[in-house]
């Protein structure tokens, strides 16, 4: 703590008007000053994850937040509602994409780990299974949570490493004016018919495994959508990085079809974007969105964890996120607007469905896939 | 008390004879300015930003990943199997392409534009120049990037004019020819200003003396000019070849996947966990950079001494 009669402040001298002021003295003040100044900057540092409130009584926590459309919406609504109704928690948002934020996650765990960069958040189900391998999450404590009871099974895990707050889905998006014919199966993507027509965000394993569970094969049998892609790499126009030029491609009619988010292409539309989401035939991927604590924070800070996740698990928080992130939510006594059920990924016909997937296989093999794809398909585009 | 102030002569650094000079009690032992302080700031950012990284980098390399995680132990089978791989000699062979097209196009670019400019005499108008000459450089990428896309782009300005010669679309953008384009556009700056600053030192009077001979005004260009703003178009050289093999984010938008360097590469495996593989990328990248730079300092050397030019 920074204390005003610390010996620092005592010696730094000041000078009257009528004492010489000399070079070595002028130095050494400054040099007094420049520790005091470092004391002060290192009492009154916060980082994102630390404990530490600098003396105070306030508990600080940092919740990660996915960034684009409309998906920071309820976390930061909810963390103002939070803040109020409890003023001694200071709950600060880290809005980023996974793909961007989770390897600083990683960074910071490697050179603190009981600083995490974030305390808990919101992680999609690759990031997830990548935290499990990193050994990233803290269980939470499902007994403890009054709102668990109402989370539909299929959100909840047995190990207990975080629950699912809504599920997403990946299927077709198009541009209706740029695209001739409108895409209702998946095949769409590598049919040699859209040859530089499609678009694509980063590493898509999803595309792979659409055309491999297609071809014959699933996640235990990549190769028949490795061979599909290599046959019509063409097909792809641009690969992209971020959500805003993804947008702009297909919204252009650059490239005007993708696989996509359900979520993301429905704000797009609702923004404006001549777009359209449509669940493939052979059914859209189902992408559960989970809430995570992370481990090596302290024990208050993973209770507050806890009873936060809790909280945005209950009825009124769970249909919020569904209905800004357009999304399944995962509470049983959540319901989405009327005007979003209609949407064609929420008919039960696309709902039974969807693929399941092994996010597990996912997360292992992903940088494995990464690598293939860049070799045998992204330098055939 | 007496100070003995050791002279040094301006020519060849030898130590004069000392001086004895008679000072007269000072209030305090004179202070003096070693050359380790003056330099101790620049020492201080460069092994906190560079050293200290690389170092961590260096400890990454001694890891392998595998089936999603870094291994625990040390070992150098990241960096056996990253040079035996095929591939990433082909990134390689890349990012050399890359950047010595985009340096050839500064140059091709760069040297007119720095004549022009040296021949200036409109105060007004140079000042235009050198502004439109920086603008670039005070944008952000990716702001600049976007600004590509809508002017490369299928229904862009430079396509709607082509289209409109030609009658075809040309495809400049999410290809290698959009990303030298957008890149000659940012390091255009680069290459002038070495080029501006070498044509500066020639002398008037070689060209007026070289005129007075007979020779034509391409022969003075030839034989005075060029030969004599070598050094500085060197220099532009380097710093575009370095900038270019190094560079990430135009690559990365503009180049839709199709520009695959060691760069991109790099963040491809910083965001998928495979931080090994990027350090020891990190380090061949850092390789290729200093070893450019050797040649291109040895190139400049041998214009500077080897006669050319002297």
């Amino acid at each position: 703590m920074h204390d005003d009669t610390s010996p620092a402040t005592q010696s730094t001298p000041l000078r009257t008007a009528s004492t010489a002021v000399t070079r070595r003295s002028l130095l050494r003040g400054l040099g007094s000053l420049g520790a005091l100044t470092l004391g002060a900057t290192a009492c009154g540092e916060v980082t994102a994850g630390g404990g530490s409130s600098g003396g105070g009584k306030k508990l600080d926590l940092t919740m990660f937040v996915f960034l684009g459309g409309n998906l920071g919406k309820m976390p930061k609504e909810f963390a103002d509602e939070w803040k109020s109704s409890h003023p001694n928690v200071n709950l600060e948002i880290y809005e980023q994409s996974n793909q961007v934020g989770y390897p600083k996650m990683v960074a910071q765990k490697k050179t603190d780990p009981a600083k995490p960069l974030v305390n808990l958040g919101f992680f999609n189900a690759q990031t997830t299974e990548q935290g499990i391998l990193d050994t990233m999450w803290a269980p939470l404590d499902y007994a403890a949570m009054k709102n668990v009871g109402d989370i539909r099974p299929e959100c909840k895990r047995d190990d207990h490493i975080g629950i699912g707050i809504g599920n997403d889905q990946i299927g077709l998006v198009y541009n209706k004016e740029k695209l001739d014919t409108k895409p209702t199966s998946w095949q769409a993507l590598w049919d040699p018919a859209n040859r530089g027509k499609v678009t694509l965000f980063g590493f898509p394993w999803y595309a792979v495994f659409a055309a491999a569970k297609l071809g014959g094969g699933g996640l235990d049998n990549m190769e028949p959508g490795w061979k599909a892609w290599q046959e019509n790499a063409e097909n792809i126009r641009t690969l992209v990085t971020s959500n805003p030029q993804y947008l702009n491609v297909l919204a252009s009619g650059s490239a005007p079809l993708t696989g996509y988010f359900n979520g993301t292409g429905n704000q797009w539309i609702a923004d404006g974007a001549p777009l359209e989401y449509v669940p493939p035939a052979e059914g859209a991927i189902s992408v559960p969105v989970n809430l995570q604590a992370v481990a090596g924070q302290s024990d208050s800070q993973l209770e507050a964890c806890q009873e936060i996740i809790d909280a945005m698990l209950s009825p009124k928080w769970c249909s919020r996120w569904a209905e800004t992130s357009v999304e399944v939510p995962a509470n049983t006594k959540s319901n989405l607007p009327v005007e979003l059920a209609k949407l064609p990924a929420f008919t039960q016909e696309n709902v039974d469905r969807m693929l399941q997937v092994d996010y597990a296989v996912v997360g292992k093999n992903q940088s494995a896939w990464n690598d293939r794809w860049q070799r045998d398909i992204v330098a055939r585009i | 008390m007496a100070d003995v102030v050791q002279e040094r002569t301006r020519h060849g650094g030898a130590a004069s004879q000392p001086t004895e000079v008679q000072t007269g009690p000072p209030p305090h032992r004179r202070w003096r300015k070693p050359p380790y302080l003056l330099v101790a700031p620049a020492v201080f950012v460069l092994v906190a930003v560079f050293v200290v990284p690389m170092l961590t980098l260096a400890e990454f390399s001694l890891h392998r990943f595998t089936d999603g995680v870094s291994s625990p132990g040390r070992t150098l089978g990241e960096w056996s199997s990253f040079l035996g791989d095929g591939f990433q000699w082909r990134l390689i062979r890349n990012s050399i392409w890359f950047g010595a097209l985009t340096t050839i196009c500064c140059l091709l670019l760069g040297y007119p534009t720095a004549l022009a400019l040296h021949r200036l005499r409109t105060r007004w108008l140079a000042a235009l120049c050198y502004f439109l000459l920086f603008s670039p450089l005070l944008t952000s990428v990716v702001a600049r990037s976007y600004g590509w896309t809508l002017v490369l782009g299928d229904s862009g300005l430079v396509n709607s004019l082509l289209s409109g010669l030609t009658g075809a679309t040309w495809p400049l953008l999410y290809n290698t020819p959009g990303v030298v384009i957008a890149m000659t556009h940012i390091l255009l700056p680069f290459m002038v200003f070495p080029v501006l600053s070498s044509l500066r030192q020639i002398d008037d009077e070689l060209s007026a003396a070289a005129a007075d001979l007979g020779a034509t005004p391409a022969a003075r260009f030839r034989r005075v000019t060029l030969p004599l703003s070598l050094p500085g178009l060197v220099a532009g050289a380097q710093l575009c070849f370095a900038l270019t093999i190094s560079s990430f984010a135009t690559p990365s938008l503009l180049g839709g996947g199709r520009v695959q360097v060691l760069a991109t590469a790099m963040y491809d495996d910083v965001q998928n966990l495979n931080w090994p593989r990027a350090a020891v990328a990190a380090y061949v990248l850092l390789a290729l950079a200093l070893a450019a730079f050797t040649g291109f300092a040895a190139v400049q050397r041998r214009l500077l001494v080897g006669g050319r030019t002297r």
